[in-house]
C-alpha cells in the first residue's frame, strides 16, 4: 500500500497542472475563446480529477475557479461578480468539477478494487499452479509406485484376486492361475465360486460374506477345488476396499495354498498323536518327570499304578506329591538317573498312602526333558509266585498224605517219588524204593517191565483203571487198580510216568458179595415170577370155572324150579309158588352177578386194542338199541360234540353202555327222562359226561359209586349188580383217564370220565 | 308132519341133558335127538364104534356140543370132526355155559358153525334150545350124508 500512497501523492500534485495549462492556452487564445470563460477549464478539471481523483479534481476545480474568476470574468483581475450569468456559469463549473471529482474518485476506487481482485486471483492462480505442479510431480511418483506395487502383486507367490462388491473377479495375479489352474479367461468376470469344493457349508460362506460386507477383514482356512478337480487347503484373507465415501467397492483376496503345510502339520500332529497314543496305550505305566522334578506326562496305566489321576499330579513336584519319598531307595535311583543321566531299573515295593502295597518293576531312562519312568505292576506276579510256592507246598503235602498210593517213575522207569500210602501199601520204605525200577515190586515182574517201558516209549497208552496184582515186601499179593499219567517236558517228550495205585482188595470182596447177592436176587425173581405166573393161571382157571361150572348149577336150579312149577304148579299153594319164583329169581340174580364179575375180571386182564374209536357212533347205536328195549318210555336224548378218541372200541362201548343203561334205569320214575351225553376238550383230555334227570344220589356216598358190588339203591328199587361203574372206572383207568360223579338226591346224576389225548395205557 | 332130522347132543351133565331135552320136548323136537354123555362117546357114535357099532350109517344133521366134558372135551371133539373128511360137513353148534373169549376164539378157529351160551334163566334157555332145535332139525338143509328120520 505504500506504493499506492506514493502514486496517490503524485496524482494530487499533478492535478494542479491541467488548470495551469488551460490558463496558459486561454490566455493565449483568449480572443478566440472569448466570452466562453469556462470552456477550456472543463477539460482541465476533468483531467485533474482523472489524475488526482477526488482530491485532485477538487484541487483542480478550486484552482480553475480562482483563475477564471480572477483573470477572465469581467471585471478582470477582481473577484467581483457583475452579472448573474457569471455566478451561474461559475456554479455550473464548480458543480461539474465536483461531479468529475466524484466520478473519477469512484472510477478510481472501482479500478483499485478490480486491481486488488486481479492481484488476488493472480496470486491464487499462481498458488494453484504451484500446487498443480506439485501434484503432477506427486502423481508421477504415485504412478511409479503403483506400477511397482502391481509388479509386486503380479510377482507375489500368494494368489491374489480382486473382486467388485458382488464378488465378480476383476483382476487376478499369475499365482492365482498357478495355484488354481484356472486361466485368466476362466477367472476374470467370474466369481470365486468356480473353485468351490463343497467342503464348506452354506453357513461358512454366509459368515464369510457377512464379515466382509460389514467391512471387516475375513481370514480363514478353506478347502477349494482346482480346475483339474484336486482339492487343496488354502489360507485366505479377504480385505474389503472402501472408496472415499466409505462405500465398499472391492474385495481383495489373498490366498495361500497351505495343503502342504497342512499335510506337514498333520504329519507332525499324527506323529505326536501316535507317540502319545502309544504312550497312552502302553501296557506299562509311563511317566515323564522334568528336570525340576515336576510331572510332565502320565499315561493311563501310570494312573492305575499311582492310584491317582494324572490331573492331580501334572505340573506338581514329585516329592510334594509323595511325602516321605525322598528317604526311599526309589527316589535315590530316580535322582541318580536324573542327575547322572543314566538308565536304571529296579523292582520296588511301593507303599501307597492308604497303607496297601504294590510291587512294580521300574525302568528309568534319562531324556532331554528329564526322566522317563516305565512301570510294570508285578504285584500279581509276586503274589502268584507266592501262591505257587504255597500251592507246591500243599501239593507236596497232599502227595505225601493222600490215602491213595502215588509214585513217579523217571524216563528209565526208576522211582523218583513215592508217597507214604504207597510205601505202606507195599510194606516198604522210601530208601528201599527210590532209585529202584518200578517193576521190582510187582507179581509179574517181566511183563510189568515191558509195559512200563512201552508206556515210557509212547508205544502203549497209559493205563487208566487197569487191574493188576502187586506183590508186597512180605510176599503176599494185593489186587490194585492203576491209573497212569505220562509226564512230558515242554517239548512234549515223555520224561516219566506218574501212577495212582489203589488197593482194591476191599472192592474185590464187595464185588464178589454183590455178585452173589445179585445171583440170589435173580433166582428169587425167577421164583417169584413163576409164583405169579402160577397165581395168574389159577386165577384164569378160577374165572373159567366160575364161568362154566358155577353157571351150570344155577341154570339147573332155575330150570328145575321152572319145571317143578310147570309140573306141579297147580298143586302148590300161593306160598309154595312164591318160593319157586324166589328160587328162580335168586338163581338169575346170581347168574347176572357172575356174568358181570367175569366181565369186570376180563376188563382187567384182556389186552387193550389201540384204535380210533368213534364215540358218537357207539353212543348212537346204543341209544337205538336201548330205545328199542324201553319202548313206551319218554326219553329225550341230547347228544353233542362226541369226538373220536384213541382207545379200545369194545371197552369204550361197554363204558357207554353201562352209563346209558344206568341213566335210563335211574330216570325211570320221571315222566319224561332227559339224558345228555357230551364231551368237553379240557387240559389235553376229553372229558365225557352222561347226565340224567333221574333219582340222583347223595354226594356223601359219591366215593362208593365206582366200587365193586357197591350200590346206592336197594335191589327192589333198581335192579343191578353193582359192577357197572366199577367196570367203567377200570376201563377208563386203563385208558389213562379218571372217573367222577356229580349228583344230588332227586336232582339227577352226571357221571364224568376223561380220556387223555396222548395215548397211554395203565394197567 | 314136518320131517325131523337127527340131532346129536353131546352133554356130560345129566341135568343139562334133562333140561335140554325137556326144552326140546316142549316143542316136540326131542324124538330124533341122540344123546352121548361125553366126547369119547360122541366120537364113538360118529365113527360107529363100541356101543354104536351096530347103528345105521349116516351122520347127524347137526351136533349140539358141550365144551367142558370129562375125557375128551368139546374142543377136541370139534377138532376131530372138522379134520375128518367125512364128518367135517356136519354143522356143529357149541352149546355151553362158557362165555370165555378164548373158548369162543378157539371154537371158531376150529370151524364151529354156531356158538350159543346157555342162559341161566330157564325160560331163556328154553327159547334158545327151541330155536336151535327148530333151526337145525327143521329149517336147515343138512349135508347129503345126513340121516333122515324114518317117518
Amino acid at each position: 500500500m505504500k506504493e499506492r500512497n506514493s502514486i496517490w501523492g503524485a496524482g494530487r500534485t499533478l492535478a494542479v497542472l491541467p488548470p495551469i495549462v488551460a490558463f496558459f492556452f486561454q490566455s493565449v487564445f483568449w480572443s478566440g475563446i472569448h466570452p466562453y470563460v469556462w470552456f477550456l477549464f472543463y477539460p482541465a478539471v476533468f483531467f485533474s480529477s482523472w489524475i488526482g481523483g477526488m482530491e485532485g479534481g477538487l484541487i483542480g476545480t478550486g484552482i480553475s475557479t480562482v483563475i477564471v474568476w480572477w483573470f477572465f470574468i469581467p471585471p478582470e483581475h477582481s473577484l467581483a461578480l457583475k452579472s448573474p450569468m457569471s455566478v451561474l456559469s461559475a456554479g455550473v463549473f464548480v458543480g461539474m468539477g465536483i461531479l468529475f471529482s466524484v466520478f473519477h474518485s469512484r472510477l478510481r476506487k472501482a479500478n483499485e478494487r478490480l486491481e486488488t481482485r486481479v492481484r488476488e486471483r493472480t496470486a491464487e492462480l499462481t498458488a494453484v499452479n504451484a500446487s498443480l505442479e506439485r501434484q503432477n510431480e506427486e502423481r508421477s511418483h504415485t504412478e511409479e509406485q503403483l506400477l511397482l506395487q502391481k509388479t509386486a502383486l503380479e510377482a507375489a507367490a500368494n494368489a491374489i484376486f480382486i473382486t467388485d462388491v458382488k464378488g465378480t473377479i476383476l483382476w487376478a495375479n499369475p499365482s492365482f492361475v498357478a495355484l488354481t489352474g484356472f486361466t485368466m479367461e476362466d477367472t476374470i468376470g467370474r466369481t470365486p465360486r468356480i473353485a468351490q469344493s463343497g467342503k464348506q457349508d452354506k453357513t461358512f460362506y454366509k459368515n464369510l460374506w457377512d464379515t466382509v460386507l460389514e467391512g471387516r477383514v475375513w481370514r480363514g482356512e478353506i478347502v477349494n477345488k482346482k480346475k483339474n478337480g484336486d482339492l487343496y487347503t488354502e489360507e485366505m484373507t479377504i480385505t474389503p476396499v472402501r472408496d472415499s465415501n466409505g462405500r465398499i467397492t472391492n474385495f481383495i483376496a489373498i490366498k495361500e495354498d497351505i495343503s502342504e503345510r497342512k499335510q506337514a502339520e498333520d504329519k507332525i500332529r499324527n506323529a505326536e498323536q501316535r507317540y502319545k497314543s502309544t504312550l497312552d496305550h502302553m501296557l506299562e505305566g509311563c511317566q515323564i518327570i522334568g528336570n525340576d522334578w515336576r510331572y510332565l506326562y502320565l499315561n493311563n496305566v501310570a494312573d492305575e499304578h499311582n492310584r491317582r489321576p494324572k490331573e492331580e499330579l501334572l505340573g506338581k513336584r514329585y516329592m510334594d506329591m509323595w511325602p516321605g519319598i525322598e528317604s526311599t531307595n526309589v527316589f535315590a535311583v530316580l535322582r541318580k538317573s536324573l542327575e547322572e543321566r543314566v538308565a536304571q531299573s529296579m523292582e520296588n515295593e511301593f507303599t501307597f498312602p492308604d497303607g496297601s502295597n504294590g510291587w512294580f518293576e521300574l525302568r528309568i531312562y534319562p531324556v532331554p526333558e528329564g526322566i522317563v519312568i516305565l512301570s510294570i505292576d508285578i504285584t500279581e506276579r509276586k503274589q502268584v509266585g507266592e501262591r505257587l510256592r504255597e500251592s507246591e507246598q500243599r501239593f507236596r503235602e497232599m502227595f505225601d498224605d493222600a490215602p491213595v498210593a502215588y509214585h513217579e517213575l523217571d524216563a528209565e522207569g526208576r522211582f523218583v517219588k513215592v508217597n507214604k500210602a504207597e510205601l505202606s501199601l507195599f510194606g516198604t520204605t522210601a530208601e528201599e524204593v527210590l532209585g529202584e525200577y518200578g517193576w521190582k515190586f510187582t507179581a509179574d515182574e517181566i511183563q510189568t517191565r515191558e509195559r512200563v517201558l512201552a508206556k515210557l516209549a509212547g508205544t502203549m497208552p497209559p493205563s487208566d483203571g487197569v487191574e493188576r496184582t502187586y506183590r508186597r515186601k512180605d510176599g503176599t499179593s494185593i489186587p490194585v487198580v492203576i491209573r497212569d499219567r505220562l509226564l512230558r517236558d515242554r517239548a512234549g517228550k515223555i520224561v516219566g510216568i506218574r501212577t495212582i495205585t489203589q488197593d482194591i482188595a476191599d472192592l474185590k470182596r464187595a464185588e464178589r458179595e454183590i455178585r452173589t447177592l445179585n445171583a440170589e436176587l435173580e433166582q428169587r425173581v425167577i421164583e417169584r415170577t413163576a409164583q405169579l405166573e402160577a397165581a395168574n393161571k389159577e386165577l384164569e382157571a378160577f374165572s373159567y370155572s366160575v364161568s362154566h361150572d358155577l353157571r351150570a348149577p344155577l341154570r339147573h336150579i332155575d330150570g328145575f324150579a321152572d319145571l317143578l312149577k310147570k309140573q306141579s304148579g297147580a298143586s302148590l299153594d300161593e306160598k309154595g309158588q312164591r318160593f319157586l319164583k324166589t328160587i328162580g329169581e335168586s338163581a338169575k340174580q346170581m347168574g347176572m352177578l357172575i356174568d358181570d364179575l367175569l366181565v369186570f375180571s376180563r376188563m382187567g386182564r384182556t389186552e387193550m386194542q389201540h384204535e380210533t374209536v368213534n364215540t358218537k357212533e357207539i353212543v348212537n347205536s346204543l341209544i337205538e338199541r336201548i330205545s328199542h328195549d324201553v319202548q313206551g318210555r319218554a326219553i329225550e336224548w341230547v347228544v353233542d360234540g362226541l369226538p373220536n378218541v384213541e382207545g379200545d372200541a369194545s371197552m369204550l362201548r361197554l363204558v357207554f353202555q353201562n352209563l346209558l343203561e344206568n341213566a335210563v334205569k335211574y330216570s325211570r320214575p320221571r315222566e319224561k327222562a332227559r339224558i345228555e351225553i357230551g364231551c368237553a376238550d379240557k387240559d389235553g383230555a376229553y372229558n365225557f359226561f352222561v347226565g340224567d334227570n333221574g333219582v340222583g344220589f347223595d354226594m356223601r356216598y359219591a366215593h362208593k359209586l365206582f366200587g365193586v358190588f357197591q350200590r346206592l339203591h336197594r335191589l327192589d328199587e333198581f335192579e343191578g349188580t353193582g359192577i357197572g361203574l366199577a367196570n367203567v372206572r377200570r376201563i377208563i383207568a386203563r385208558h389213562g383217564g379218571t372217573t367222577w360223579a356229580e349228583g344230588a338226591v332227586d336232582k339227577g346224576a352226571t357221571i364224568y370220565f376223561s380220556i387223555p389225548k396222548g395215548r397211554k395205557e395203565t394197567v | 308132519m314136518t320131517e325131523l332130522k337127527r340131532i346129536l347132543l353131546v352133554e356130560d351133565n345129566p341135568r343139562d341133558v334133562e333140561l335140554t331135552l325137556s326144552a326140546l320136548e316142549e316143542h316136540n323136537l326131542a324124538n330124533e335127538v341122540v344123546v352121548t354123555r361125553d366126547g369119547q362117546e360122541a366120537l364113538d357114535y360118529l365113527y360107529r364104534r363100541a356101543q354104536f357099532k351096530m347103528r345105521g350109517a349116516g351122520n347127524p344133521a347137526a351136533i349140539l356140543l358141550d365144551l367142558k366134558m370129562p375125557k375128551v372135551d368139546g374142543l377136541e371133539v370139534l377138532r376131530q370132526i372138522k379134520t375128518d373128511a367125512n364128518l367135517k360137513t356136519i354143522p356143529v353148534v357149541m352149546l355151553t355155559s362158557s362165555r370165555e373169549e378164548k373158548d369162543l376164539v378157539m371154537s371158531y378157529n376150529l370151524g364151529v358153525n354156531a356158538y350159543v351160551v346157555k342162559p341161566v334163566d330157564f325160560s331163556e334157555f328154553v327159547d334158545a334150545v327151541k330155536e336151535l332145535g327148530v333151526f337145525w332139525a327143521i329149517i336147515n338143509e343138512p349135508p347129503p350124508s345126513s340121516i333122515r328120520a324114518t317117518p
